[in-house]
């Protein structure tokens, strides 16, 4: 389904831009509430790429079932559709681990990971948005 | 300066107009009336509700737009696109037996 390709790239760049405020606020001094902040948001942003991903996700096999001139075909494809999708997967899971991490130790490191990963994500989303 | 969340004031004040009202009524029973309960008791009741309903209605969304991050809510959401992308491989399995018919 090729209107479903002008997509990813905007979910990318909702990603970045979500990250890049989160990071400038994080860099401009962290006291806890301000800290509390830039992790909801991070959470947040993490939830909407989420959704936005499953809906590509659902309409783009969905695509390659229209498409399947055969039953194999058809296997093949979405099976190596589903092996693509596993960075982002894996992806997606450290985030909120590090997020959900972060949210209870309550310290630097955690939070600098938690930030990190969510980079990491975005990524794994860049990844799959230039895959044919 | 307070440490107590604004829900925790409206409370707070909520209870400290509860007894003020109380002290209205005692004070219309020893002057034989009840000039008093009959209309300031009503606003009375009136500025209490609105206070525990404001108070409730800021805790609901004090929560809702996360107050305090919680470690098990993050990782429900993880659960949500696990299961999200367990639909979405079913449906699409689905959509591809119905195309394709076994049998």
């Amino acid at each position: 389904m090729r209107h479903m390709r002008p997509f990813m790239p905007a979910l990318a760049f909702f990603v970045v831009g979500c990250l890049a405020s989160i990071a400038l606020t994080a860099t401009s001094g962290c006291s806890g509430s301000q800290r509390q902040k830039t992790l909801r948001a991070a959470v947040l942003s993490v939830n909407v790429a989420r959704d936005q991903f499953l809906e590509y996700d659902r309409s783009h096999q969905i695509g390659i079932v229209e498409q399947a001139t055969s039953r194999e075909d058809g296997v093949a494809k979405l099976e190596a559709y589903r092996k693509k999708r596993e960075p982002l997967m894996k992806g997606f899971e450290i985030a909120y681990k590090a997020l959900a991490l972060a949210a209870t130790a309550n310290d630097d490191p955690s939070y600098q990971q938690a930030l990190a990963a969510t980079s990491e994500l975005l990524g794994a989303v860049k990844s799959l948005t230039g895959s044919p | 300066m307070s440490s107590k969340s604004i829900p925790d004031k409206l409370l707070e004040a909520a209870d400290m107009a509860s007894t003020v009202k109380a002290g209205l009524q005692v004070i219309e029973r020893l002057a034989g009336t009840d000039h008093l309960g009959g209309d300031v008791g009503k606003k009375a009741d009136l500025a209490i509700d609105a206070l525990k309903t404001i108070a409730e209605v800021s805790r609901v969304l004090h929560k809702g737009l996360g107050g305090e991050l919680d470690a098990s809510a993050i990782l429900a959401e993880l659960n949500k696109l696990k299961t999200g992308i367990m639909a979405n491989d079913a449906n699409a399995d689905s959509e591809l037996d119905k195309k394709f018919p076994t049998g």
